[in-house]
C-alpha cells in the first residue's frame, strides 16, 4: 500500500475514534473537509474516503456508503495502485452484501478471481495456523502476539472484512487465555455477537463487579456505531443482572436511544430488536418511573402500531414492565395495546407475545381494562382451534357449551391417531388438522407415515377438561396412550402425548390412570421406543449438515416421570408406590436430564422416602447446574429433620452460595429462606442466616432480589 | 502453369544489376507454382504474394542501410531476395516424407498412416529445414524440386542457411552456425532482415475471408487468421525509423478487441525487433516498432466469433503466466548466481576470524548482512549476524552495539521471528538509557524497541517506549510518525480516549 502521511493517518484515527464515541456526523464532516484539501495524493484521498464509507457502513447507512464508492472513489482516483483497487473492491462488496443492496452482478466473483490471479490473500494463513497450533499447545505467549500482529496488519491494509476477522481472532484468543475482560473491544470492532456472549458469560462467572462496571462503561462509550451497538446490546442482554445499580438508568437510556429507532434495513432491525431484548433483561432492575419511560417509548414506536418483525420484541419489553408499573397506569397500557387484540381470534399464527402481555395486564389491571381486553380478544362467538381457547379461562371467558367441547374432543381424539399411519404403498397419508410436516418411510409394499404433530387441539381441550364427559376423556386418553405406545412414533410427538396425560390427570378415573401407568412405566424406566431414523436421516451424524431435532429419549423418560408424579394421587395404592419408587430411582440416573426431571417429579408427589431426601442433598453437589437447581428446590419442599440432614444441607448451601452461576445462587437464596422457616436448630439457623447475609450483597441483582422478596418460588 | 497467372514481381528497388534481377525474376517464376500448392490449407496465405510482400518490406527496411557505406552488396541482396521466395517452400512440399528432415524424426507411424492434420503440423513445424533441404537438393539437380536447377551464382548454401534459420531460436548453436559470416557476406544481417520482413507480413491481405469460410480451421489457426484480419497495414516511416502496426476493429467490438488483439500480436513482433536490432545497430541502422489503433467508424472489419476471442484471452493468460514464472525463476536465479559471491565473502571473513577481533568480525558481518538483506537473503543474514553478535557485541562501543542489535532485531523480525527480535533488544534497554539523549543511536534503539514491544503485545511497555522514542526523535517528522503510531496502537488496544489524545486534535 502507498505511504500515507502522518497527518492523514492521524486524521483517520481521530475520525474513527470520534465516530465510535458517538459523534459520527462530526467525524464525517472532518473527513469531507479533509478530502478536498490541496496537496493530497490519490492514495491519501482514498484512505479518507474509505474511512468515510466505513463509518457510514458501520452506522448501517449502506446506501450512503455505496455512494461514496460509486461517486467519490471509482473513476476519480486514477493513480491508486492495483492493490488499493482490490481494497476498494473488497470493501464495496462488504457494503453491498452487508446492506442487502442490489446485486453487484459478477463483480464480486471477478474481484475474487483477480485477487487469486494476483496472489493476493487476506491475512497470512500460515501465520494464523501457527498461532492456533501454538494456542492449542498452550503456547499462548506466541499465539496472542501473532494474532495481534495480524490485527495491526489488517488495520494497515484497510480491508474491513479482514480487520473484522483479525479482531475476532484476537478476542477469541483472549477468551482462551482467560482474559475475557480484555476482549470486549475486539468483539465490538469484530462485530462478533457470538463471542460477545461468551465474554459476557465469563464475566458473570468471575463475579468481579469492577470488571463488569468497566465493560458496561466502555460499551456505552465506544459502541455507538450501529453495527457495534448490536454487539453491545447482545452483551447487555446477558450482563443485565450484573449491571451495577448506578448504571441501570444510563444503560437503559443508551438502550432506549437504539430501541426507539425506526429501522430502515436488516441490520438496523437487528439492532432495534436486540436493544429491546436487552431492555427485557434489564427490566427487573427498573423502578416504576423507568418502566413507564420504557413503556412510553415502546408504545410510541412505529412498530407498535403494525405487526412486524420488531413488534414482538417491543411487546416483550412492555410485558416485562407490567409487574413494575403502577396499577392505574395499566389501563393506559391496555388502551395503547388493544389494537393488537383485534382480529387475534381469526389469526392462526396469533401473536403469542401480545397474548401473554394481555394475560399479565389482566392479572393486575382493573375490571374495566380486563373487560376491554376480553371483549377485544373474544369478539367472535366461536374461536375454534386457536391458542385463544387455551387461555380463555384466564381472561374470564367461558367457552361455548359442553356439546361443542365433546365434539371437539371427538375430532381431536381422531386427529391424535393420525400421527402415525401404516399404509399400503399406494395409500395417501391423511394430514392431521395441524401438522408441522410429515415423513414417510417405505419398506417393501408397506409404508409408515409419521406427522410432526402439533398438539394445539389437545392444549385447547385441557383447560376445558372439566366440561368433558368421562367417555370423552376416555376417548382422548385411548388415542393419546396409543400414540405414546406406538413404536413408530417420533419422540417429539410422544412428548406431546405425555404433556396431554399430565394435563388430563386430574379428570382421569383411577382405571384410566392405571392404564396410563402401564404405558408410562416402561418409558419412565428408560425403555423408549421410537421410529428409527438412523438410516433415513441420521440426525446426529457429524457429517450431516441438516440437523433435525426430533427429541431425545432422555426427555421422554423424564417426561414420563413427571406424568407419573402428576397421576400419583389417582393411581391404585400398589401402582402409586411403584410410581414413587421409579421417580426416586431416577434421581440417580446417569443422564442429567433424567435426574433433573426426576427431581422436579419428586417435588410433585406427596411424600418421598428419607433416602430420596438424602439423594436430593447429594444432588445439590451434582456437576450439572440444572440438576443442582432442582435438587435445592426439592429440598425446599421435602426435608428430613435430623442433624445429619441439616448439616449436609447447610454445607451444600454454603458451597452453592459461592457458585459462579447466578441461577444456583438465586435458588440457594430461595431454599435457605424456606429452610429457615422449618429449622428449629439455633446453630443451623445461624449458619443459614450467614448464607443469606452473604447472598444479600451478591453480585447479581436477581439473587439479591430473591433473598429480599417474599415470593413463593424463584 | 503460365507465369501470367501470378502478379508482376516487386521492384527489388535496391538491385541495380539487371542480370541479377533477371536471375531473381526467373527464380520467382519457377517457385511461384510450388508456393501456390497450398498444402497447409488452414494457414494464412503463403503463396508468392507473401514472398513478394517480404521483398517489399526488405526494400523498405534496408533503405537507410543502402544509403550508408554499410549497404548490402548485390550478392547479399540476391541471397536475401531469393530467401524471400524460398524460405517457406518447404511448407508446400507434399512429399515431405521423402526428405532427410522428416526421416531424421524417426516417426513410428508410417507417414501416410498419420492423420492429415498431424502430417500438416509436422510439415509446419519443420518447414524451414525442409525448405533448406529442398534448396540444397536442387543444386545442379536434374529434376530440381524447387522448380529450377540452382547453380553457384544462386548462392544456394546461403539461401538455404537463412531459410532454415528463419524459425530457429537465435540463441541456438544451429542458428549461430547457419548465420556465420561468408566471404563478404553478412549472413547474420541477411537472416535478421528476412525474419523481420517475415514477421511483418501479417496484414489483412493474408487473411482471405471467402477462403476462410470454406475451411474447417482449428481455434488456434482461427486466432492467427483473425489477428491478420484486424491488422490493417504495416507502415514503415523512414524519417522516424518507426514500424507501425495498424489495427482496425469493428466499431461495435472495438473497445473489447483493442485490449486483446494487439496484445496477442505485438509481443511477437516486438520480441523479434528486440532480437534483431542489435544486429542492425552493428551496421548503423535500426527500427522501433509500435502499434496504432485506427478508430474508424466506417471500418469493414468483421466480428470474430466469441470462441476465437476466448482462445486469444487464453493465449494471453498462458503467456502472462509463463512470464510470471520466468520472472520468479529469474529472482531465484539471481540469488543462485549470487551464492558464490556470498559464500566467498563469508568464507573470506571466516578465514580471517582468527586474526581479527570478535568486534571487527561483527562489524564486517554486519556490513555483509546489510548487503545480503538487500538481495533477499534474509535468513542467511540473520544466521551470520546472530552468531557474530553473540561473540563480538561486548567489544563494540555502546553506540555500535545498539545499532547492530537494532539491525539484528529488524532482520530477525523480517525473518518472521518477532519474539527473538524482542529478546535481542530487551537486554540492551539499560545500555540505551545510559546514552546521552542527543545520540541518534539511542533514538533508533528506542524506536526499534518500541516496535518490538508492539509486536510482542507488551502494551504498557510499548506505549511507554513510543513516548520515549517521540521524546528522543531528532526531527519533527520523526515525532509525527511515531505519534501517529502511538495513536493507532492506543486505538487498537481499545483505548479510544488515549487514541484521541495521541492524535491531539479535537474534533468538535
Amino acid at each position: 500500500m502507498a505511504e500515507i502521511s502522518p497527518t492523514i493517518r492521524k486524521r483517520l484515527i481521530e475520525c474513527r475514534s470520534t465516530a465510535m464515541v458517538g459523534n459520527i456526523d462530526a467525524a464525517l464532516g472532518v473527513l469531507e473537509r479533509e478530502v478536498t484539501s490541496d496537496g493530497l495524493s490519490d492514495s491519501e484521498r482514498l484512505a479518507l474516503l474509505l474511512l468515510k464509507a466505513e463509518l457510514l457502513y458501520l452506522d448501517c447507512r449502506e446506501r450512503e456508503a455505496l455512494a461514496v464508492f460509486e461517486n467519490e472513489i471509482e473513476g476519480k482516483l486514477l493513480s491508486i495502485s492495483q492493490e488499493e483497487r482490490f481494497v476498494v473492491g473488497q470493501n464495496k462488496r462488504d457494503v453491498i452484501f452487508g446492506g442487502f443492496l442490489a446485486s453487484q452482478g459478477r463483480s464480486g466473483t471477478f474481484l475474487h478471481d483477480q485477487q487469486t490471479m494476483a496472489g493476493k490473500k487476506l491475512g497470512n494463513a500460515a501465520v494464523i495456523v501457527n498461532a492456533y497450533e501454538a494456542a492449542r499447545s498452550g503456547r499462548h505467549y506466541e499465539a496472542l502476539p501473532t494474532l495481534w500482529r495480524e490485527l495491526l496488519s489488517a488495520y494497515q491494509q484497510r480491508v474491513w472484512s479482514y480487520y473484522r476477522q483479525a479482531a475476532r481472532r484476537v478476542a477469541q484468543e483472549f477468551i482462551q487465555i482467560g482474559w475475557a475482560h480484555m476482549a470486549d473491544f475486539y468483539v465490538v470492532i469484530g462485530q462478533d455477537t457470538k463471542t460477545a456472549e461468551t465474554i459476557a458469560d465469563q464475566l458473570l462467572n468471575w463475579r468481579n463487579v469492577e470488571f463488569i462496571d468497566a465493560r458496561v462503561n466502555r460499551l456505552i462509550l465506544h459502541a455507538n456505531l450501529k453495527r457495534h451497538s448490536i454487539v453491545a446490546c447482545g452483551m447487555f442482554v446477558r450482563l443485565a443482572d450484573a449491571v451495577a445499580d448506578g448504571q441501570v438508568i444510563p444503560t437503559t437510556r443508551w438502550l432506549l436511544q437504539r430501541a426507539s429507532m425506526v429501522p430502515t434495513g436488516f441490520l438496523e432491525e437487528a439492532l432495534v430488536k436486540t436493544a429491546w431484548d436487552a431492555l427485557v433483561s434489564l427490566s427487573p432492575r427498573f423502578d416504576s418511573d423507568t418502566a413507564m419511560e420504557v413503556v412510553n417509548v415502546a408504545t410510541l414506536h412505529e412498530s407498535w402500531k403494525e405487526k412486524d418483525r420488531v413488534r414482538e420484541h417491543i411487546v416483550r419489553a412492555v410485558d416485562a414492565c407490567i409487574g413494575i408499573l403502577p396499577v392505574d397506569y395499566l389501563s393506559k397500557v391496555a388502551e395503547k395495546s388493544i389494537h393488537m387484540a383485534k382480529g387475534m381470534s381469526d389469526d392462526i399464527n396469533l401473536d403469542k407475545d401480545a397474548l401473554r402481555l394481555f394475560l399479565h395486564i389482566t392479572s393486575r389491571a382493573d375490571a374495566k381494562s380486563k373487560e376491554l381486553i376480553r371483549e377485544a380478544l373474544y369478539n367472535k362467538p366461536s374461536v375454534n382451534l386457536n391458542p385463544l381457547l387455551i387461555v380463555a379461562e384466564e381472561f374470564g371467558k367461558t367457552w361455548g357449551n359442553r356439546d361443542e367441547a365433546e365434539r371437539l374432543a371427538e375430532v381431536v381424539a381422531r386427529d391424535v391417531r393420525l400421527q402415525v399411519q401404516r399404509l399400503n404403498k399406494d395409500e395417501e397419508f391423511e394430514k392431521p388438522q395441524v401438522s408441522l410436516g410429515q415423513m414417510t418411510l417405505t419398506a417393501g409394499p408397506k409404508k409408515v407415515g409419521v406427522s410432526i404433530y402439533s398438539d394445539l387441539g389437545l392444549r385447547a381441550l385441557i383447560p376445558h377438561r372439566k366440561m368433558l364427559s368421562e367417555d370423552s376423556i376416555a376417548l382422548l386418553m385411548d388415542s393419546v396412550l396409543a400414540m405414546l405406545h406406538e413404536p413408530e412414533n417420533l419422540i417429539s410427538n410422544k412428548v406431546l402425548m405425555i404433556n396431554a396425560i399430565t394435563g388430563l390427570a386430574d379428570v382421569m378415573t383411577p382405571k384410566l390412570a392405571d392404564q396410563a401407568f402401564e404405558i408410562l412405566e416402561p418409558i419412565a424406566l428408560g425403555n423408549v421406543t421410537s421410529i428409527d431414523l438412523s438410516k433415513a436421516v441420521p440426525p446426529n451424524h457429524p457429517l450431516n449438515p441438516n440437523r433435525m431435532d426430533f427429541g431425545d429419549p432422555e426427555t421422554i423418560q423424564g417426561g414420563a416421570l413427571l406424568a407419573l408424579a402428576t397421576l400419583e394421587t389417582r393411581l391404585s395404592s400398589e401402582l402409586r408406590d411403584r410410581a414413587v419408587r421409579i421417580i426416586e430411582e431416577a434421581m440417580v440416573n446417569p443422564h442429567p436430564e433424567v435426574r433433573r426431571l426426576a427431581f422436579i417429579a419428586a417435588r410433585r408427589v406427596e411424600a418421598i422416602s428419607d433416602s430420596a431426601v438424602i439423594t436430593a442433598v447429594l444432588g445439590t453437589r451434582d456437576n450439572v447446574e440444572d440438576v443442582v437447581i432442582e435438587a435445592f428446590l426439592l429440598l425446599g419442599d421435602h426435608i428430613k429433620d435430623t442433624p445429619e440432614f441439616w448439616n449436609s444441607v447447610v454445607y451444600s448451601a454454603k458451597l452453592a452460595s459461592q457458585s459462579p452461576s447466578s441461577e444456583i445462587r438465586r435458588v440457594v437464596a430461595y431454599t435457605t429462606k424456606r429452610l429457615s422457616e422449618r429449622c428449629k436448630d439455633d446453630s443451623v439457623q445461624r449458619q443459614l442466616t450467614d448464607i443469606r447475609s452473604l447472598l444479600e450483597s451478591d453480585f447479581s441483582y436477581s439473587v439479591r432480589r430473591e433473598i429480599s422478596s417474599n415470593s413463593s418460588g424463584p | 502453369m503460365p507465369s501470367s497467372q501470378f502478379p508482376p514481381p516487386p521492384p527489388f528497388e535496391h538491385l541495380a544489376d539487371e542480370a541479377i534481377r533477371a536471375r531473381l525474376v526467373n527464380l520467382r517464376e519457377s517457385v511461384a507454382p510450388i508456393l501456390s500448392n497450398n498444402v497447409l490449407l488452414h494457414f494464412t496465405d503463403h503463396s508468392v504474394n507473401h514472398s513478394d510482400s517480404l521483398a517489399r518490406f526488405v526494400d523498405d527496411l534496408i533503405r537507410p542501410l543502402q544509403c550508408s557505406d554499410q549497404r548490402l552488396s548485390p550478392d547479399e541482396l540476391f541471397i536475401l531476395y531469393a530467401a524471400c521466395y524460398l524460405h517457406d517452400i518447404g511448407m508446400q512440399f507434399e512429399k515431405a516424407n521423402e526428405t532427410q528432415v522428416i526421416a531424421a524424426l524417426n516417426l513410428i507411424t508410417p507417414w501416410h498412416d498419420i492423420p492429415l492434420e498431424d502430417r500438416q503440423n509436422i510439415i509446419r513445424q519443420n518447414h524451414a529445414a525442409i525448405s533448406a533441404e529442398m534448396v540444397r537438393n536442387s543444386v545442379n539437380a536434374e529434376a530440381p524440386i524447387v522448380g529450377l536447377q540452382l547453380t553457384g551464382d544462386y548462392f544456394p548454401n546461403y539461401v538455404a542457411a537463412i531459410s532454415e534459420g528463419h524459425t530457429l531460436q537465435i540463441e541456438s548453436s544451429r542458428y549461430k552456425a547457419l548465420t556465420a559470416y561468408g566471404p563478404n557476406l553478412r549472413i547474420e544481417l541477411l537472416s535478421a532482415l528476412l525474419r523481420i520482413a517475415d514477421i511483418l507480413d501479417l496484414s489483412r491481405r493474408r487473411a482471405n475471408r471467402p477462403k476462410a469460410l470454406t475451411l474447417n480451421l482449428s481455434l488456434e489457426s482461427q486466432t492467427h487468421w483473425w489477428r491478420h484480419h484486424y491488422t490493417e497495414d504495416i507502415v514503415i516511416d523512414q524519417n522516424k525509423k518507426l514500424v507501425s502496426v495498424w489495427f482496425d476493429f469493428p466499431p461495435t467490438r472495438a473497445a473489447e478487441y483493442r485490449k486483446v488483439v494487439p496484445q496477442t500480436q505485438m509481443p511477437w513482433i516486438e520480441a523479434e525487433f528486440q532480437r534483431q536490432n542489435p544486429v542492425f545497430h552493428r551496421y548503423g541502422f535500426g527500427w522501433s516498432v509500435g502499434s496504432v489503433i485506427n478508430d474508424r467508424t466506417d471500418s469493414v472489419a468483421e466480428q470474430m466469433p466469441d470462441s476465437v476471442l476466448a482462445e486469444m484471452l487464453k493465449q494471453l493468460y498462458r503467456q502472462l503466466k509463463r512470464d510470471e514464472q520466468e520472472h520468479s525463476q529469474m529472482v531465484v536465479k539471481l540469488f543462485d548466481d549470487a551464492q558464490p559471491h556470498i559464500e566467498r565473502r563469508i568464507s573470506e571473513l571466516e578465514s580471517r576470524k582468527g586474526s581479527m577481533s570478535a568486534g571487527d568480525y561483527l562489524r564486517e558481518a554486519s556490513r555483509i548482512a546489510t548487503d545480503l538483506r538487500e538481495i533477499g537473503a534474509v535468513r542467511t543474514a540473520v544466521e551470520l549476524l546472530r552468531s557474530a553478535y553473540s561473540a563480538g557485541q561486548e567489544e563494540l562501543s555502546d553506540t555500535e552495539r545498539l545499532s547492530i542489535a537494532a539491525q539484528l532485531a529488524v532482520l530477525t523480525r523480517d525473518d518472521g521471528d518477532a519474539s527473538r527480535a524482542f529478546e535481542t533488544l530487551r537486554a540492551l534497554v539499560p545500555l540505551a538509557e545510559s546514552l546521552a539523549d542527543g545520540k541518534i543511536e539511542k533514538f533508533l534503539f528506542w524506536k526499534t524497541w518500541a516496535n518490538s514491544l508492539i509486536d510482542a503485545f507488551a502494551n504498557d511497555l510499548a506505549i511507554a517506549a513510543l513516548h520515549r522514542a517521540i521524546a528522543l526523535a531528532p526531527s519533527q517528522q520523526e515525532k509525527e510518525v511515531l505519534s501517529v503510531r502511538l495513536a493507532e496502537i492506543q486505538f487498537l488496544l481499545g483505548n479510544i480516549e488515549g487514541a484521541l489524545n495521541a492524535s491531539s486534535v479535537t474534533v468538535s
